[in-house]
Parts: C-alpha cells; sequence; structure tokens
C-alpha cells in the first residue's frame, strides 16, 4: 500500500504542507518496504486545476491513502472516483508521525469536501 | 515553516471601499506583505506610493499560432475550434483562444502551434509599510484569474523568504474567477459592502461564494448612513448567518478628499477612525 | 444604435447611467451583461417573460469502451481528465469544452453531456421598456458563455443600452464587441481615473468611439477632467454628487424621484450618443 503525504521539503524529515494541490512536495510511504520517496508537485504551479493534477500524480504512483490537510470539493470527488481514502492529518507536523498516528487509527477520514479548491482560473 | 496568515478584502459589488478599507488596514499591519490582487483595476499602489524594484511578464496561457506558409486552406481548425478562435483566413483571434491545442491536434500541416502569450505584469515594490506585490493585466485579456494566482504566490514567496507573517489581498470585485483565485484558502475574508440594494444583493452572492472555502469572514458597512433600512437588512443577513460586522463606516466627504489627496483614510483622518471602534476592529482580524 | 456603458472602476454608476437612460427612453432595449452582479432589474423592476438556461459542455467517459490509454488526460491542457490504471474520470467545472478528448480517444468512450452555468432572462421593465439580462450561477468561473448567448440573442431594437462588466478583462470584451460606442461612467477620484486610463487602453485597440460621463461631479478633484481634456474625450454629462441621490439609488428609487433637470442632463447624454454613433441627437 502507497501512503501520500504532502511536503514542503524533499525529504522525509521535512514539515507537511498546509496545502493539497499546491504543496511543494508529495511524500509516498510504501507501507510494505516501509520507505519513503519524494517527488516534487508538478501541479504546484499549474495555472488552473492543480487539485486535479495533483491526484493525477497520486494516481501515477498507485497511491491508496492520502494524509492531507483540507481537501476541497472537486479533488475530494475525483480522490474518491480514484478509490483513494483521505485522512486529516490535522495539527501533526512531521511525517513519521501522521503515519504512525493513521496506522493507529487516530486520524480522522474525510467524506466530504471541507474546502473549495480552486479549479479553473 | 511559520504558518502565514493571509486576509483578503472583497466586496462583491464595486465602488463600495474595498480599496481604502484594504489602505487603511496597511499602517497597521506588522511584519507583512501587502498585494493587490484586483488586476482589472489595481488602486492600491496609488496610496501606497512604492517604488517597483521588480518587474516580470506574465504569461498565464498559451495560445495558437497560425503559420501561413504551412497552411494548405483545408480548414479543419476552423470546423473544430469550438471558441471561434479561427477566423476565415485561418489565422487565430487571439483574444477568443483558450490554448486547448485541438487546432494543434487536426492540422494535417503542423500549421498551428501554441506559444506562450503575455497577458500581464507583475511588480513587487517596496513602500514604507512592506512590500507590495501588485499587477496589471493588459486590458482586454482573460485570465485574470491567473494573474491572481501569481500575485498570490509571489507574495507568499516573498513572506517565505524574509520571514514575514501575514499577507494582506486587495481583491478584485464580482464573483467569477479572479475573486475566487484571490479567495482559495485564505485564512480570513472582510467583505466590504455599502448599505445600498446593488450592495446588499452582491453581498449575498459573494458571501455564498466565499462560504465554500470556510475562512473566518467580516462584514464591514461603509457609507452607513446611506439607507438606515437596507443597512439593517445587511445587519439582519449578517446576524441570521453568523457573520461579524466588524465595522459601520458612515458617509465621511473627508474620506473622499484624503483620497484624493492620495492618503490612507485611517492616518489621514485618523480620530474619525478612531471613534469607529478601528482598534478593535484591528485586533479582530 | 447599440451603446455600451462601462466603467474602469466598480461603483462608478455604470447601472445608475444605463438604469436611467433605459426609463428615459423607453424605445431602448436594456442588457444587462454584467453576468456577475446583474443589478439593472433592481432598479427597473421587470416582469420576466422568458428564462433561458445557458449551458457548457463537460466530457463523459463510458468506462466500459474505455482502455485507459491515458491519451485523453495527456492532451487535456486544463488538467480536467484523471486517468488511472482501470479509471478514468473528467472534472466538470474545469472543463473548457474544447472537445480535444473526444478527438483522441480511440475507442470512442468519450460522450459530451451539458451543465448549467447561469439564465438570460427576457423581461418588460416597469417603464414598459424591454430587458435582456444575464445572470451566472454563484461558483461559476466564466460569464462569457451567458454573454455569447445574449449576443446571439435576436434583438431587433433601434436603440441598445449595454450594462457592461467593470473593468477590463475578457467578460468586459465579449460585451462591449459589435457595439457602435462605448460611454465611460467615471467619477473624479484618482482611483477612478486610474482605471479608467485603462479602459480607454481597451477600447482604442478594439477602435470603438467613446465618450464619458461624470458621474459624482463636485466631489473629489479635477484629475479626470484634465485627463479629458489633454486626451481629447469628450465629456457628455455630469451627474452631481448629492446625498439625496445616493440615498434614493441605495434603495432602488430612481427616475420618479429624480429632478427635471437631471433628467435633462441624461437627455443631453442621450443626444450626445447619438450625435457620437453619427446619429441625430434628442431634444433636449
Amino acid at each position: 500500500m502507497i501512503v501520500a503525504l504532502c511536503s514542503t521539503g524533499f525529504d522525509d524529515q521535512a514539515e507537511l504542507d498546509s496545502r493539497f494541490g499546491r504543496c511543494s512536495h508529495f511524500l509516498f510511504f510504501d507501507t510494505d518496504q516501509r520507505t519513503f520517496k519524494t517527488v516534487s508537485n508538478s501541479a504546484k504551479d499549474a495555472s488552473g486545476g492543480a487539485g486535479a493534477q495533483a491526484v493525477q500524480i497520486l494516481v501515477n504512483f498507485g497511491t491508496g491513502v492520502l494524509i492531507a490537510p483540507d481537501v476541497g470539493p472537486q479533488a475530494m470527488d475525483a480522490l474518491q472516483a480514484m478509490n483513494i481514502s483521505v485522512f486529516r492529518q490535522g495539527s501533526i507536523t512531521l511525517p513519521d508521525k501522521a503515519i504512525k498516528a493513521w496506522e493507529n487509527h487516530r486520524l480522522e477520514e474525510q467524506q466530504k469536501a471541507s474546502v473549495a479548491g480552486m479549479h479553473r482560473a | 515553516m511559520n504558518k502565514i496568515k493571509e486576509t483578503v478584502v472583497i466586496s462583491g459589488k464595486g465602488g463600495t471601499g474595498k480599496t481604502s478599507f484594504t489602505a487603511s488596514l496597511v499602517p497597521f499591519m506588522d511584519n507583512a506583505v501587502f498585494a493587490d490582487c484586483d488586476v482589472d483595476a489595481p488602486n492600491l499602489s496609488i496610496l501606497l506610493e512604492g517604488e517597483t524594484v521588480e518587474e516580470e511578464e506574465f504569461s498565464g496561457l498559451q495560445r495558437a499560432v497560425h503559420n501561413s506558409s504551412l497552411c494548405s486552406g483545408c480548414g479543419q481548425c476552423l470546423a473544430s475550434c469550438r471558441f471561434g478562435a479561427i477566423k476565415g483566413d485561418f489565422s487565430v483571434h487571439a483574444p477568443s483562444c483558450e490554448g486547448c491545442a485541438v487546432c494543434v491536434h487536426v492540422c494535417p500541416e503542423n500549421a498551428m502551434t501554441l506559444e506562450d502569450a503575455v497577458v500581464g505584469k507583475v511588480y513587487e515594490s517596496e513602500t514604507i509599510y512592506g512590500p507590495l506585490v501588485h499587477a496589471s493585466l493588459i486590458p482586454g485579456e482573460e485570465t485574470s484569474g491567473r494573474l491572481v494566482s501569481r500575485v498570490r504566490g509571489a507574495a507568499r514567496e516573498l513572506a517565505e523568504a524574509t520571514g514575514r507573517t501575514g499577507i494582506l489581498i486587495d481583491g478584485p470585485p464580482g464573483i467569477g474567477c479572479a475573486v475566487i483565485s484571490s479567495v482559495t484558502g485564505a485564512d480570513s475574508v472582510c467583505i466590504v459592502t455599502e448599505p445600498t440594494l446593488s450592495g446588499l444583493y452582491d453581498l449575498k452572492r459573494v458571501y455564498s461564494m466565499v462560504l465554500r472555502f470556510n475562512p473566518a469572514v467580516f462584514i464591514i458597512i461603509n457609507k452607513a448612513d446611506l439607507s438606515e433600512d437596507v443597512c439593517r437588512d445587511i445587519e439582519d443577513f449578517a446576524a441570521e448567518n453568523g457573520v461579524p460586522v466588524l465595522m459601520k463606516i458612515p458617509f465621511n466627504k473627508k474620506i473622499v478628499q484624503s483620497l484624493s489627496n492620495r492618503e490612507i483614510p485611517s492616518v489621514a483622518e485618523a480620530d474619525f477612525f478612531e471613534n469607529l471602534g478601528w482598534k478593535k476592529a484591528l485586533e479582530t482580524i | 444604435m447599440k451603446a455600451a456603458i462601462l466603467s474602469g472602476k466598480g461603483g462608478t454608476g455604470k447601472t445608475t447611467v444605463s438604469t436611467h437612460l433605459a426609463a428615459l427612453f423607453p424605445d431602448a432595449l436594456y442588457v444587462d451583461m454584467d453576468v456577475e452582479e446583474p443589478n439593472g432589474d433592481l432598479f427597473l423592476n421587470p416582469e420576466w417573460n422568458d428564462r433561458i438556461p445557458v449551458s457548457v459542455i463537460y466530457p463523459e467517459i463510458d468506462n466500459d469502451k474505455c482502455t485507459h490509454c491515458r491519451n485523453c488526460a495527456a492532451f487535456c491542457r486544463f488538467n480536467a481528465l484523471i486517468a488511472g490504471k482501470a479509471l478514468t474520470i473528467s472534472m466538470k467545472e474545469i472543463c473548457h469544452g474544447c472537445g480535444g478528448c473526444a478527438l483522441v480517444c480511440p475507442s470512442d468512450a468519450i460522450r459530451y453531456r451539458e451543465r448549467i452555468i447561469g439564465y438570460v432572462s427576457r423581461g418588460i421593465t416597469r417603464f414598459g421598456s424591454p430587458i435582456i439580462s444575464g445572470k451566472m450561477d454563484v461558483g461559476e468561473f466564466s460569464g462569457v458563455p451567458l454573454i455569447d448567448r445574449i449576443r446571439t440573442m435576436d434583438r431587433t431594437e433601434a436603440l441598445q443600452i449595454i450594462d457592461s462588466p467593470p473593468g477590463t478583462s475578457c467578460t468586459t470584451v465579449a460585451a462591449v464587441e459589435g457595439c457602435d460606442l462605448a460611454v465611460i461612467v467615471t467619477e473624479p477620484t484618482p482611483f477612478a481615473l486610474s482605471d479608467m486610463k485603462r479602459t480607454v487602453e481597451m477600447l482604442r485597440t478594439m477602435k470603438l468611439p467613446f465618450a464619458v460621463v461624470i458621474n459624482k461631479a463636485g466631489m473629489g478633484d479635477r484629475g479626470v477632467y484634465d485627463y479629458c481634456r489633454d486626451e481629447s474625450i469628450d465629456i457628455l454629462g455630469e451627474i452631481p454628487f448629492s446625498l439625496e441621490l445616493a440615498g434614493a439609488y441605495a434603495t432602488g428609487v430612481m427616475l420618479d424621484s429624480v429632478s427635471p433637470q437631471l433628467q435633462k442632463e441624461y437627455r443631453k447624454i442621450m443626444d450626445g450618443m447619438k450625435r457620437k454613433a453619427g446619429m441625430p441627437g434628442v431634444a433636449v
């Protein structure tokens, strides 16, 4: 299973980003290998549809679970359609803490959008 | 990285005093970056009078360009374009082109290509109150939403790079793409309205747009004495929706005069603002 | 004559001038193209006869036919399609409706559906004059399809007053295109002057004749007057600033409370507009 996180930097020590579509990097955690992989978020500078493009990146990396800040309604619809579960990172700031919290079922699952995303610029 | 707090001032209806209110906040914001996202009518820099330290061209999109020497005149581009952007001679009517690349795809002669289109400029100015990021859209250009995103992005980068903790944004009027781009993900939104039927009507529309984004919302009633009845309607609307009315600013010719003198109202007419509970309003925001 | 009433800066009184002209010349068609914030009906109190939905298209993917080749997602410049290994979906609000995804789909899996983004209404104002008004749904991004719809509507009236969106963006251009004349409603303040200069630049690029009406005259400064003189721009009329007028506007009261003097000023403005468009003037 691949778990994606929104990161402000390029390694697994960097803090989590408070944005989803326009976060700096995505961090992919492989639950079998227990390893992290970082990818720069090319959707960050998209002029429009950043959320959708970000979902496409997650799909490309075979993501099953996303741990994120609040996700907008359209990205949320897309994530649900692509069978990616979304969990709120809440006040957690470090990736390994977020993973641990998720593994211990301490993260709240986001079912519905709580923020609208900017889609078409 | 410390959390940067973004505050956006919008209005729905134009001319309610959005920019005057934003400018009035400026001298009281410590350690902030200012951004003028009203790229269609950028006026914050008139009052803040800064010096431009950086300037960049903004190309928010690509557009089709027709090469007549390769064109065989088959007309497939014209038939396929859904935006009416291909003229009779197969050249491109730039304002209509959305850069979708359908013409590039259907052209058998490679006579259509997409090229970056410059639609505006982004400026960074130094003012006595702090840095100001502003922009101008080439008149008649679209994609103001994208330019707004760029201005916000530049303000954020600047705030991150210089360790500033707040961003104050003068937003655009209306409820369309430019406003949505300026409000997305902001921490708090101030809606400056006026007690006129149009002001109230547009307030309701812009409020229901803003609601989708979950920020803290405040209402400022400017020219509050224009109509007691409509003012009460606005206050009722605010109460029903649990939105605090931050300030009621009566009409004052001196404010108009201070703007004509290019002075910031809250500084030029400090006593007037003081009596309206300015300090408390600032603390709340 | 199709006359676009514009303002660079919002709130200068574009709708006030448009609606008063519509009320004083009831043979004129009033068209509200300020589709994000259409306010003309608040003053003209029309009775609507017709309400036409305006739609845009978006793709729907038949995942039984889809082979997940990802061509559509790769083609889409707006990131409106997301392609996975076993599922491809579209994001209808992001779609610009270019039709490209169906063109590149090798398995005929894409069909287009429509969704409504607003309405165009037709009616008769309380002054007996015809009105067309476009209103974009809240949450939509672009009013251009609504403006385009209004522009293709059957409009035979000899005199048309187009209440246009503020600013100088794509919706303003769409509203002004095809007009014979533009009138910029401005006010004597530095903000309004700065914004008006941009509008002038836009109109000059579009090669459209234009003139100016100064609203809220008497307050502010002389900057707008100096600019018009230097640029040889005609000032068709001036509406004086008065708190009384502002108060009347606030509650939607118009002509009924407008003085004969002000009515005369509006007739003078219409006279100037017609002459500017090369037509015989009107009695003032």
